[in-house]
């Protein structure tokens, strides 16, 4: 996994069924109350989910504050947890998902793009300009709907595919295709409105 | 006529999604995509364009564990209690539901106890019938109180929140039940007390077909637009079917079967007849004979509330049953009576046309900055309250107001207070079943949502050059005034209006004063000035109106787009008198087939494009004049 400072973390894929087999079996012991086990799965997942967050929320103390309220409340839930077909990160992606939601609702929506630690150029010009370019995108971002936000940072941010997004936005692949060409369209169309790019 | 105009959606979507993936692992350029699909580029570039920009965003790099983190996490984690799923418990058999509260109170400890062989024999028998899978295409039940049971295996046993309900299920309400059924595609059909039916039939396959049985009580039923041929919602009744797309329409079962048309129009048949109510109509059938079939009385609600961007707002009934939209782009329709209009199409207005004493939540979800104004109108008399100051963008207010009625049986409302709602906590003030379908529709009109707080927020009007409500579920109330709520007489209204299950009394939909008749004259207007003199005006009315249904068949079913007409016409009727008149017809029987037929598989941000007016929009905010409010009670509202 490319994660973006130069650094490849080796993470077994999601769809490896030997991994999905093991975490099938952590999630099944969960699901009887074996807190150990729910610790592997949060060793297992929790990087993942905070970088998630971190897209979301724009600060990385406060997206670790929030997985940590995601992850107990997956504890809570899991003995309620069925497997249907999708891999289980998904399931922890809803629910890191619904926790973000909640902390917009206590705060104004910030963007994932806030924050954003910007490697930077070489040059002064271009350094101004990459800033720019992110204000006008987090600008642009902030009026678009949850849904088309939640969509192009899991594709561009997380690089997920299209199935990954359905299975955590629990939509079919196709509605996910689609939902990505409007989200990209709207994002077009905002970036447009605030004046487009730098 | 060119690839990219007969491409898909899908096929489209299924390219981009293609050309990002090799963006994304850096297989191809922008251009390289472009030139692989060369029909595609103009639609293609675009939003690859703004993907590219999306892609120069930094990446946030994962972050080592944090030991100390892990720790407290694992503290907590030991200190936590998991949630354990609970069972239905089935209850022994009631004789009748509307037993005094204390004998059911004593049924219901016995079962829950569940200490006797009986009661578990019971248990393993719903365990069984549990375990029997999920129907391919349910509903869902929402239990809003009261008891709600289900018919199995000659019992009547309690039905949970949430239960997932498929075709053969037979349920009942008792005398306090309240529950809402959410079917597959979002139409939703809302149960009173005392109300019995089967669920018949629910099928999605492609098209919809959900059939039920009504053997008592009240059905409120809030049909999702489907404009496919052959697409379905009954209701039968031991008297009559009732046949529906896209509209709100309430149906009584007693001694007769009443029916009552809020929105579109319903089909009626019985043994030897069949009628059509348009909005406002109703009719009465008893034992297959239609006894009268009229024009609702035409009183004016009781509650009025005018709400404008930029707050999206909703209602919740003392039942816990809402009415309105929210800004993931929501609409819904669960309390009998009442009504609402999309915020995409003008300001949003909420009508109840049957209130139940207790207390009201108004919800007002601010989603951009700006000035607006809140518009209370009870029992005709007025409040406006300016909500510029307001909240903040993503904050919710809470405006409490009780119903009671007086010893003189008349009603009235008292504003209890106006507060921000605690953090989080008004995800759970609305009981909202989200299905795909819904879902769908709700991206486009939180999308119109947002295009029109835009074009405010940008001090122009919204643009005209796409559909004006592109969510199909956007169905502008018929009782939308554009002027102030006339106060009626006391006497006029009838007393049942303030009684739980008083039947709503709304009015016409085929007012053209509407929001979306409103946009349609405004198109049909431009076209005509647009046209050159020498074209008979008929044509040029027919041409823009088969247009203009081309481009409303997503949002709006056949039968409303006929009662549209109609309305259209006569608005028009000064601009098509120089053309042959007579050749417009006002029935619209030859337009509903191709209506049927026409509707695209896709969404209306891809059939925006074919609209060509560019006269201003159409503003179809409500111009109530500043009444009196000193008897107003709502005044508290501010304080």
């Amino acid at each position: 996994v490319e994660t973006g400072d130069g650094v490849t973390a080796i993470r077994p894929a999601a769809a490896d069924p030997v991994e999905r087999a093991r975490v099938d079996a952590l999630v099944e012991r969960a699901r009887q109350g074996d807190a150990d086990a729910f610790g592997a799965i949060y060793d297992r997942f929790q990087p993942e989910i905070v970088r998630y967050l971190r897209h979301r929320v724009g600060d990385m103390d406060h997206a670790e504050d929030l997985c940590q309220q995601v992850f107990l409340k997956a504890w809570q839930a899991i003995p309620r947890y069925q497997q249907r077909g999708a891999p289980f990160q998904s399931w922890l992606y809803r629910m890191a998902h619904n926790q973000m939601v909640d902390h917009f609702r206590r705060q104004r929506p910030t963007t994932d793009l806030e924050g954003v630690d910007v490697p930077e150029p070489a040059e002064a010009e271009a350094r101004v300009e990459h800033a720019e370019l992110v204000e006008h995108l987090q600008s642009a971002m902030e009026r678009l709907s949850e849904d088309h936000r939640q969509v192009l940072v899991l594709r561009f941010l997380m690089e997920k595919s299209a199935a990954e997004i359905g299975a955590i936005m629990g939509r079919k692949e196709v509605t996910v295709r689609g939902l990505q060409l409007r989200a990209l369209r709207a994002l077009r169309t905002q970036i447009e409105t605030v004046g487009g790019l730098p | 006529v060119s690839r990219a105009q007969n491409a898909r959606p899908s096929e489209l979507d299924a390219v981009l999604d293609r050309c990002l993936d090799d963006l994304v692992a850096g297989r191809a350029s922008v251009e390289q995509c472009l030139a692989r699909w060369p029909e595609l580029a103009s639609e293609l570039r675009p939003a690859l364009e703004a993907a590219t920009v999306m892609r120069a965003v930094p990446r946030t790099p994962e972050r080592p564990h944090d030991p100390v983190r892990r720790t407290a996490f694992m503290a907590a984690l030991r200190e936590t209690p998991q949630q354990r799923p609970r069972r239905a418990f089935p209850r022994p058999r009631l004789p009748h539901l509307a037993l005094p509260g204390l004998r059911l109170t004593a049924l219901t400890r016995v079962a829950a106890a569940g200490a006797s062989a009986a009661a578990v024999a019971l248990i393993a028998v719903a365990l069984t019938l549990a375990g029997g899978g999920s129907p391919a295409a349910a509903s869902t039940l929402t239990v809003f109180g009261g008891e709600v049971e289900q018919f199995v295996e000659g019992e009547w046993a309690p039905l949970l929140d949430g239960t997932e309900l498929g075709a053969g299920a037979r349920l009942r309400t008792g005398a306090e039940g309240r529950a809402l059924l959410t079917f597959v595609d979002g139409s939703t059909a809302a149960i009173d007390p005392g109300t019995e039916l089967t669920i018949e039939a629910i099928e999605l396959n492609g098209v919809r077909r959900i059939a039920l049985a009504q053997q008592s009580g009240r059905l409120w039923n809030d049909v999702a637009p489907d404009g496919r041929l052959g697409a379905s919602y009954t209701v039968r009744t031991p008297d009559a079917l009732v046949s529906a797309q896209g509209t709100v329409f309430e149906t009584t079962v007693g001694e007769e079967t009443q029916v009552i048309t809020v929105e579109g129009a319903v089909e009626l048949t019985t043994d030897s007849e069949r009628r059509v109510l348009v909005a406002g109509e109703q009719a009465a059938v008893r034992q297959h004979q239609m006894l009268t079939a009229t024009q609702s009385s035409d009183a004016s609600p009781l509650l009025e509330l005018r709400v404008d961007v930029p707050f999206i707002a909703a209602l919740v009934a003392p039942s816990g049953r809402a009415t309105g939209a929210n800004p993931d782009g929501q609409l819904y329709n669960q309390i009998p009576g009442a009504l609402t209009s999309s915020p995409a199409s003008g300001p949003q207005s909420l009508v109840v046309g049957a209130l139940e004493p207790g207390v009201y939540q108004l919800l007002l979800r601010r989603v951009a900055r700006g000035p607006g104004e809140l518009v209370l109108a009870f029992d005709g008399v007025e409040r406006r309250i300016p909500t510029a100051r307001l909240g903040e963008v993503g904050e919710t207010l809470l405006l409490r107001f009780e119903i009671s009625v007086g010893p003189d049986g008349a009603p009235t409302a008292r504003a209890i207070d106006l507060r921000p709602v605690p953090a989080g906590a008004d995800a759970t003030l609305e009981r909202l079943v989200v299905t795909d379908r819904a879902q769908e529709r709700a991206e486009l009109l939180a999308e119109a949502v947002r295009a029109r707080v835009a074009a405010q927020l940008a001090d122009r009007p919204a643009p005209t050059d796409r559909p004006p409500t592109p969510a199909p579920s956007d169905r502008p109330p018929s009782n939308v005034r554009p002027n102030a709520t006339p106060r009626p007489a006391p006497s006029d209204r009838p007393p049942s209006n303030v009684r739980p299950n008083a039947t709503p009394r709304p009015a016409p939909t085929a007012d053209a004063g509407d929001a979306l008749g409103a946009r349609l004259i405004q198109q049909l207007r431009a076209a005509l000035r647009a046209a050159p003199a020498d074209v008979p005006r008929a044509q040029v009315f027919e041409e823009a109106w088969e247009r203009l249904t081309r481009q409303f068949v997503a949002q709006v079913d056949a039968a409303r787009m006929a009662t549209l007409r109609e309305a259209v016409i006569e608005e028009l009727r000064d601009e098509l008198r120089d053309g042959p008149r007579g050749s417009i017809a006002p029935s619209a029987t030859a337009t509903a087939p191709r209506l049927a037929t026409a509707k695209p598989e896709t969404d209306a941000n891809d059939t925006s494009g074919s609209a060509t007016s560019d006269a201003p929009s159409s503003d179809a905010t409500p111009t109530a004049t500043p009444t009196s409010s000193e008897s107003s009670n709502l005044d508290g509202a501010t304080r």
